[in-house]
């Protein structure tokens, strides 16, 4: 039984797991190889990999400078352009986590409102 | 998709036990609880022998005196979920047990103190423990139950057991039960501050009001300081292995068990919240770390949570934890789908579905809030089931909730 999905989601395969509406990058829920064709967002895609499960991939294009959204939050900042269907992974992205005790970083994205400044220093 | 109202399939209204403080319990559990660990022997023949009758056996092992153990004894003997108390004492152990024991009287509950030392030793200790619950046992059979509804219940949740799936199926969709309990009124705890680095902005925009903001943050760095010292790195290249790219991706995957509700406040073992909402506890301890690790497993954080009051602790799992809980019920929430084939009869939610397509995150939310209710109205979990009644409690240097901490506080 399909289950019942918003519209945006109704034409991406139930293979690939969304866990919020405003994500960039979508979860492999189960290994798919190199070659398969999958609807993701109305857009078909090959996939030119294959992808094991818990792998992420871009479901629309992503430009570097700009933050990798899963869970509704950036988990780290795409190092390159990310075409959509490409996997995204450390070789892509870049953490904005900086663990020597600055974690104001975080907070500025969300307390300015205004989203990652494309470029912006690191304290 | 925004929390709503609760189905009407699923009535969130049940009946539970007063208690003298107001604070009402979904269950009416007898504790033997053993102070030191040469009591536990006595105190646990006493348990096991009345075990079908809802007897659990909870307990603190060390001698030597702990002003956190003690707090921690004195929430989990007056816990709502609680009806009696029979502790035992061996004699010379440290342990205030006679403050322990006027404080489950002031909270109007049956209590008993037995003293090995004093009682003639083994033998005659568990006799004389066996008759006393006994005759408790049938007071607590007599107690009244009350209307109780969902906006009364403190509900917990914690990972155990975690893979991959974990942040992609179970934690989210604890997220969705969490909001809508949340919307019911109810009170929602989670925990695990070690586990939530790289998160600090993320509750900060979460938070309140503004001076909650810096002690949030606050809190995740003292937990990174602690996992430090003690050696545990955070982002580690398994993680990379199982498709995680970040340290903040990773805690994400944990902290999604939170749902989206703004944070109430951060509490301290042991604090009840002072009102309805979402909260962080804080399970790491306070000064230079004494005795090791913030909780050394899944059930001493479980003990912290049914402190603060949680009625019930929503466990999400990907390899498979059995555990549940004395006191309060574990309902426990599989994320992975071959581990629930392989464990079906120790997990009560299959979140693994997800994977397979076969449902959303928002039906598997629905879902866990409907057990929820179920289990408040008494229907036992799979742990419960099973007779699984664990229960953790160690030493610990943990200072009050500072100023600015609570709501009103």
């Amino acid at each position: 039984m399909k289950p019942a999905r918003p519209a945006l989601h109704e034409t991406t395969d139930a293979r690939l797991l969304r866990l919020d509406p405003r994500d960039n990058v979508l979860c492999v829920a189960r290994a798919l190889s190199a070659g398969t064709v999958l609807s993701v967002e109305g857009h078909a895609l090959t996939l030119s990999r294959d992808f094991a499960h818990g792998d992420k991939l871009a479901c629309r294009p992503i430009t570097a400078g700009t933050p990798v959204l899963k869970y509704g939050q950036p988990i780290g900042t795409a190092t390159q352009d990310i075409p959509r269907g490409e996997w995204v992974h450390l070789h892509n992205v870049k953490s904005n986590y900086l663990p020597t005790y600055q974690h104001g970083t975080q907070a500025r994205f969300f307390e300015e409102e205004g989203g990652w400044q494309a470029g912006e220093e690191q304290p | 998709m925004s929390p709503e109202a609760p189905s009407t399939s699923t009535s969130p209204s049940f009946e539970g036990w007063l208690r003298a403080d107001g604070r009402k319990g979904i269950r009416n559990v007898l504790v033997v609880a053993c102070l030191v660990e040469c009591a536990h022997h006595v105190a646990r023949e006493i348990a096991l022998s009345l075990r079908d009758r809802g007897v659990h056996l909870i307990g603190f092992g060390g001698c030597f005196p702990n002003a956190y153990a003690d707090r921690m004894m004195r929430a989990l003997c007056t816990h709502p979920n609680v009806g009696g108390v029979l502790l035992v004492s061996l004699g010379c152990e440290s342990f205030n047990r006679t403050g322990l024991a006027e404080h489950i009287r002031a909270a109007d509950r049956p209590v008993e103190t037995l003293v090995i030392q004093e009682s003639g030793g083994t033998r005659a200790s568990i006799e004389a423990g066996q008759r006393w619950t006994a005759e408790a046992l049938e007071q607590l059979a007599q107690q009244p139950r009350v209307a109780m509804s969902v906006s009364e219940l403190v509900v917990g949740t914690i990972c155990g057991g975690s893979d991959a799936t974990s942040g992609m199926t179970a934690n989210p969709a604890v997220g969705e039960a969490f909001d809508r309990l949340e919307a019911a009124g109810a009170t929602t705890i989670f925990e695990e501050t070690g586990e939530l680095i790289g998160c600090e902005g993320f509750l900060a925009a979460r938070a309140e009001r503004p001076e909650l903001k810096r002690i949030l943050a606050v809190s995740i760095d003292k937990a990174a300081r602690h996992y430090a010292e003690l050696g545990h790195g955070s982002f580690a290249p398994g993680n990379a292995e199982g498709g995680l790219t970040t340290i903040e991706e990773k805690s994400l995957g944990a902290y999604s068990k939170s749902g989206h509700a703004p944070i109430q406040g951060l509490l301290k073992p042991a604090d009840l919240p002072p009102r309805p909402g979402l909260y962080l506890l804080d399970v790491v301890p306070d000064g230079p770390t004494r005795f090791g690790f913030a909780n050394i497993n899944d059930n001493a954080e479980i003990a912290e949570l049914m402190a603060c009051g949680a009625h019930l602790t929503l466990f999400t799992t990907g390899r498979g934890s059995v555990v549940g809980s004395a006191i309060s019920p574990v309902i426990k929430i599989c994320a992975n789908p071959a581990t629930y084939a392989r464990m079906a009869d120790d997990m009560d939610i299959n979140a693994g579905r997800v994977l397979d397509g076969e449902a959303s995150l928002a039906e598997l939310g629905a879902e866990i809030y409907g057990r929820v209710l179920r289990t408040a109205a008494g229907e036992p979990t799979a742990s419960e089931r099973l007779g699984h009644q664990e229960f953790v409690l160690t030493y610990k240097t943990s200072a009050p909730a500072g100023p600015g901490c609570l709501p009103g506080g």
